[in-house]
């Protein structure tokens, strides 16, 4: 029998053990995949296909997926490695040198890491093509082509490894390091009181003595525990911040979607293209039930920089009392402050037309009075009308015509306005490269994107969070797992002492509860201030605190429920 | 010949900001094919002293020789080649590798020092007779009893023909009978196979099937006890020695 043979039988034979580290990496990896399959998607990204409100969604929860990768894999490969100490220690103490060791760990994780890596990748596969699904047929982002590419490939992969070989160099060095006597014992647990332990016992001495000996094992293990507890903080509060911003920004899309479309429809014509009549468009709208209550038409000129409106006519038709002399314009910001978006807020201060004519800046407003269009340019100016005369005559602007259209039910208009487009295409006959120029931009299909777009971030907040929840309650498992042995010596003895089953069980329930709710609960009280000042940037601070305190409490819930059951498991598995 | 030679070993440790010092200047000579005893109450730094001894801990000044090797200037490197071919271990709690079979964890020695197959049987086939494995050869080390693990542990212990054999508690885990049976067993081995064996533990009736009892006090050898005739007599003498020391009978028992 050979070294190879030696090591191969301990690897298989150990499976059941390095299972849970398989398929931890397997886990992390096949998610990270999703993700990264869809930000390399061309398809997705292409601003054409999918509105980049949609898509732009992806690189957060991406990150984030990024994060697990980077923080779970290590840790996944410390609990790998630290199972085999004590193996380690008898190999060394017959003889075995560090290098020998060194070795044989490496191949051990080059493997399992491999062979964890190569199903990621398949099970990925497979995961991002149920992903597109969903995005295609559930939300309704038509368009979309899944596709295999190696770039996702690519980019997990080395994702994987830099995750795990410091994670493997530290580790399987910590066990290199390490005094032989110390592998081959189990480290000496202390029984520290801790503050909390004093008061609580000076407080409630009933109620401690009530659970001396739940108390007893949480100190032995206190400091596992505080680890795990603080990995459990840290996972919870992001899921409650996580799940908190994205109900308030899915209904952010939504009140913006209204807010930045006072009117129903848009559309422009441009030096005397895109020329259509009114009563046409208001004909086929018609057609389709939907009745036109009113039509505003704004002359403009626009260059690659800035739009020029008249002022008399935006006072006559948008309500407005603004004062603009010749020789001055005004810069009008169409921005909802309250959005939760930063905005570029530098306000033009002169512009020069015929050669050498300037107007200059009379100041600045904020407010969205019109639907923004294709057509228009990125900034406004209100001008005089005199000046407003003069800079249509000159060759450097474009002239056109803006049109507003408000319906009696915008949400009844989607297929009116299908129908108008095909209309203006066949009347204008644009070509491709200028049909987006000339598009015809609606409430209701902003308003739609806006759905899909919530709808497109609440599932991947949804992903990533059942994720994280996942990984919970696999330290759980390994917690648990790691102190199976005590637990059954811990059991024996309680039993041969007269504790009853059912005694045994409670214990066991609450000791559980009681170690691993507590990071629950308190990362949902903490993540309170987070949630309320985050969600404020888009005034919806109260709700979203209380969507995710809804969301602390339910998994505070679940996990009183799992633990339960694991509890029951574990116990059962100890009688037998 | 000796088999082992410590001289002017030391060894502490920091524990809570304080120095304890456990070994002080103990020197220490074994025979070949000697079978010695090293005694003293928990806490009296046996198992450290082994640990020197065997490689397994570095002291913090003294020397050990091994076989007439100088064994305190090797490498860690060194230290584990010395140990696979010089040494055989044997624990309290086993210590066996419970994915493998018993002939696996039997041959673990001989695997590391990278021995044919016609070796490994040959030697496998000397230790399972002679320690009467035969039969659990293939079992896996959890359908063992505690006595049947230790025997397997003496065997991976001497497989290889190390010219000495630690033992740390051998018997500490084990009831009368079995105990009996272990030291029974490892007397055996030492008269086939000519390996000393230094055993450290607290219990007289182990130590008295030994040739030589050592007692350790306070991090020194104090003094040490032959065996003249029967090991029930040898066994008085311990413990008569061990109060004259100041101990109490108790700590033996």
């Amino acid at each position: 029998m050979t070294f190879y043979e030696v090591s191969q039988k301990m690897l298989l034979a150990n499976f059941s053990r390095y299972r849970i580290y398989f398929f931890s990496n397997l886990f992390a990896a096949a998610l990270f995949y999703c993700f990264a399959s869809i930000f390399t998607n061309q398809s997705f990204m292409n601003g054409k296909i999918v509105n980049p409100l949609i898509s732009s969604n992806i690189y957060f929860p991406s990150i984030l997926a990024a994060l697990f990768l980077l923080f779970f894999l290590p840790l996944s490969c410390q609990v790998f490695v630290a199972a085999r100490k004590k193996e380690y220690g008898i190999l060394f103490s017959l003889g075995m040198s560090r290098r020998e060791a060194f070795w044989r760990q490496f191949c051990e994780n080059v493997l399992v890491t491999a062979l964890a890596l190569a199903a990621a990748l398949a099970a990925g596969t497979l995961l991002s093509w149920l992903f597109f699904g969903i995005i295609r047929y559930g939300i309704g982002i038509v368009g979309v082509k899944w596709g295999l590419s190696l770039e996702p490939y690519k980019i997990t992969a080395f994702l994987y490894l830099v995750a795990l070989a410091p994670a493997f160099i530290f580790h399987a060095g910590s066990i290199l390091r390490e005094k032989i006597s110390f592998l081959l014992k189990a480290p000496a647990l202390s029984e520290k009181e801790g503050v909390l332990y004093r008061m609580l016992c000076r407080c409630c001495s009933g109620y401690m003595r009530r659970h001396m000996a739940e108390w007893s094992f949480l100190r032995r293990h206190s400091r596992e525990w505080r680890i795990r507890s603080v990995l459990a903080f840290v996972i919870v509060s992001c899921s409650v911040i996580l799940v908190s911003v994205s109900v308030t920004m899915s209904m952010a899309f939504l009140r913006d979607a209204k807010s930045y479309s006072p009117y129903d429809m848009v559309y422009s014509e441009m030096d005397e293209r895109h020329r259509v009549l009114e009563g046409n468009v208001a004909g086929i709208l018609a057609e389709y039930g939907v009745v036109v209550e009113q039509i505003i038409r704004i002359p403009y000129v626009r260059n690659a920089s800035f739009n020029c409106f008249p002022v008399e006519k935006v006072n006559q038709y948008f309500q407005c009392a603004y004062q603009v002399k010749d020789g001055q314009f005004l810069n009008l910001f169409q921005y909802d402050l309250q959005d939760g978006y930063e905005h570029e807020m530098q306000p033009i201060s002169e512009i020069t037309y015929n050669g050498n004519r300037q107007l200059r800046s009379a100041g600045s407003d904020v407010r969205i009075l019109w639907n923004q269009n294709p057509a228009f340019a990125d900034r406004t100016l209100l001008v005089s009308d005199s000046d407003f005369e003069k800079l249509q005559k000159d060759a450097e602007f474009q002239v056109g015509v803006a049109h507003w259209f408000l319906f009696d039910q915008w949400e009844d208009s989607y297929d009116g306005i299908c129908a108008v487009k095909e209309y203006m295409s066949e009347t204008n006959q644009n070509a491709e490269s200028e049909a987006a120029y000339y598009e015809v931009s609606s409430k209701v299909e902003y308003y739609q994107d806006a759905q899909k777009s919530g709808r497109f971030l609440i599932f991947l907040i949804a992903f990533i969070v059942g994720l994280m929840m996942m990984a919970e309650f696999l330290l759980i498992h390994f917690r648990i797992q790691a102190e199976q042995e005590e637990n059954n010596r811990a059991v024996l003895s309680l039993r041969m002492i007269g504790v009853t089953d059912q005694e045994v069980l409670n214990d066991m329930k609450y000791k559980n509860r009681l170690r691993f709710i507590l990071p629950v609960i308190l990362g949902t009280v903490f993540s309170f201030l987070p949630c309320y000042f985050l969600n404020e940037a888009y005034s919806a601070g109260f709700q979203g605190a209380f969507a995710g305190a809804v969301f602390g409490i339910g998994a505070a819930g679940a996990e009183v429920v799992i633990l339960g059951w694991y509890s029951k498991r574990e116990f059962k598995a100890m009688k037998g | 010949m000796l088999a082992l030679h410590a001289s002017n070993i030391s060894k502490s440790y920091k524990s809570s900001g304080q120095t304890i010092e456990v070994l002080r200047h103990v020197d220490l000579q074994i025979a070949s094919g000697e079978m010695v005893a090293i005694m003293g109450p928990s806490g009296s730094g046996k198992t450290t002293l082994l640990h020197v001894l065997a490689g397994v801990d570095v002291p913090d000044s003294g020397t050990v020789e091994l076989g007439g090797e100088d064994f305190s200037g090797l490498t860690e490197e060194e230290k584990a080649f010395f140990r696979r071919t010089h040494i055989g271990m044997v624990f309290q709690d086993f210590q066996l590798l419970e994915s493998l079979t018993v002939k696996e964890n039997i041959l673990l020695p001989l695997i590391l020092n990278q021995k044919d197959v016609y070796w490994q049987d040959k030697a496998l086939k000397k230790v399972m007779e002679a320690l009467e494995l035969a039969e659990f050869a293939d079992k896996r080390i959890a359908e063992l009893s505690g006595g049947q693990k230790q025997r397997v542990a003496i065997g991976r212990a001497l497989i290889h023909e190390p010219g000495i054999v630690f033992g740390d508690e051998p018997t500490g885990s084990l009831d009368l009978k079995t105990t009996r049976d272990v030291m029974c067993c490892m007397v055996q081995m030492n008269r086939k196979f000519g390996s000393s064996f230094l055993l450290v533990t607290h219990d007289a009736y182990a130590a008295s099937y030994c040739d030589r009892a050592l007692l350790l006090q306070d991090g020194k050898l104090k003094s040490e006890v032959r065996k003249q005739e029967s090991n029930a007599s040898f066994r008085e003498d311990i413990l008569n020695m061990w109060c004259c020391l100041g101990g109490e009978a108790d700590d033996f028992l």
